[in-house]
């Protein structure tokens, strides 16, 4: 069996999509967890959003011909991430993966560290992502609320919607304190969804994104300086996307904002690991991961 | 098939699966009812380009031109036409 890794090309999608879908579908019926996807069409769908997404590049594996593995990287200024990686259920350990690992790490070789964020249930891919010098540096709540949010206390006028316009400021706020260039991010999430910034005294003091996703909408990436900036910022994004459902990625360690959600109904799905392989630490903020265009 | 047929099909077909939609108005809002999102959409642009031979650039990505299918084939009209 010899494999061909290359560049992911247009007509590759469709396939990398049923590739996510089988990949990620079979490893949560494997462990007893509900499936992330509903259908083949929700994994072509992210397929195609990574494929024409302008930082992100995809590399596959091809076997006789078939496309069996995928994977991509997002470039961040000095900071990249990773993800989704996948491989075809029917070609898992046969060596796909290191070989896509392998070309994944050349192409991101100038970076100074690669975050990835794998969930926690899933130890084959602990164990490869290990292997290759990924180290957890933060243990992740993948937290879903399914409907009405139960309670929306009053907002003192505090939180504002960002327009493009005010995306050079917020860049400027978010560099320094997560230490990567999210610029192409951000201009996505004003574009296709929403920017909720907090800010006091005309001092920004948090944001957080939230884009509507198949099924659900993605609340993340967030930035807040404090328990009560992150909980106005979230309070605020579910009456804004009333009865709709909503997931984020948490750290397990800022245990008051993570209880704040609990009480505004959010249920724990699975613990993930935020993984990274070089030098990068998150800082002191509360963060809040989406799904994409960083993966899983 | 028209414009709007043949982009209310795809949407049926491809996009908004699962749904219980077995027809879609033309000016159904459609970001509204969660029928396209940030990640469907980008399947949609690409079935436009290929199936009307056409080019969308980035700065018509953007809302306003997919709430419904009378904006999308609004769109491609305009595409056609350059
Ligand atoms: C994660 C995934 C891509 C790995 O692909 P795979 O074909 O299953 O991986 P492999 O069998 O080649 O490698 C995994 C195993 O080999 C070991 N391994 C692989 N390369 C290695 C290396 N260079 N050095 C040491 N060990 C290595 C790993 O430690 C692991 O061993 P274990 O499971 O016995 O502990 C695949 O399982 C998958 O698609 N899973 C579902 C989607 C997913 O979880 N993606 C990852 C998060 S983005």
């Amino acid at each position: 069996m010899s494999t061909l890794i290359r560049d992911m090309t247009r007509s590759d999608i469709d396939r990398v999509g049923e590739i996510l879908y089988d990949a990620f579908t079979g490893v949560a019926a494997k462990y007893g967890y509900a499936p992330v996807m509903n259908c083949v069409q929700e994994g072509k769908a992210w397929a195609w959003a990574m494929s024409r997404y302008v930082s992100s590049e995809g590399i596959v594996a091809e076997v006789d011909g078939r496309v069996v593995g995928v994977v991509f990287l997002n470039k961040r200024g000095d900071v990249g991430g990773g993800g989704p990686m996948a491989i075809d259920p029917d070609f898992q350990g046969k060596t796909i993966a290191p070989q896509l690992m392998t070309a994944f790490l050349e192409r991101g070789k100038s970076l100074s560290s690669i975050r990835v964020v794998q969930e926690a249930f899933n130890p084959t891919s602990f164990s490869f992502q290990y292997a290759y010098d990924f180290m957890p540096v933060a243990d992740l709540l993948d937290l879903v609320l399914n409907g009405r949010a139960r309670q929306c206390p009053d907002l003192q006028g505090k939180v504002s919607e960002l327009t493009a316009q005010g995306l050079d400021e917020l860049c400027s706020y978010d560099m320094p304190r997560s230490h990567f260039d999210r610029h192409t991010d951000l201009t996505y999430y004003v574009r296709w969804g929403k920017i909720l910034v907090y800010q006091d005294a005309g001092e920004i003091r948090g944001y957080l994104a939230c884009l509507p996703g198949t099924g659900a909408i993605q609340l993340g990436p967030l930035l807040a300086r404090g328990e009560d900036v992150a909980e106005c910022l979230f309070t605020h994004a579910l009456a804004l996307f009333n009865d709709r459902p909503c997931r984020t990625r948490v750290m397990a360690r800022d245990g008051r904002f993570v209880r704040a959600l609990m009480k505004l109904g959010f249920r724990l799905y699975c613990l993930s690991l935020l993984m990274v392989r070089g030098t990068w630490r998150p800082g002191h903020n509360i963060e809040a991961f989406g799904r994409f265009p960083e993966g899983v | 098939m028209s414009v709007l047929e043949s982009l209310e099909n795809y949407l049926l077909t491809e996009i908004a699966v699962g749904l219980g939609k077995k027809t879609l108005g033309p000016d159904e809002d459609l970001l509204e009812l969660g029928i396209i999102d940030s990640l469907g959409l980008m399947k949609l642009i690409s079935f436009m380009e290929e199936d009307f031979g056409i080019r969308i650039p980035d700065e018509e990505v953007i809302p306003e031109n997919f709430q419904s299918l009378n904006c999308m084939a609004k769109l491609v009209e305009l595409q056609v036409q350059n």
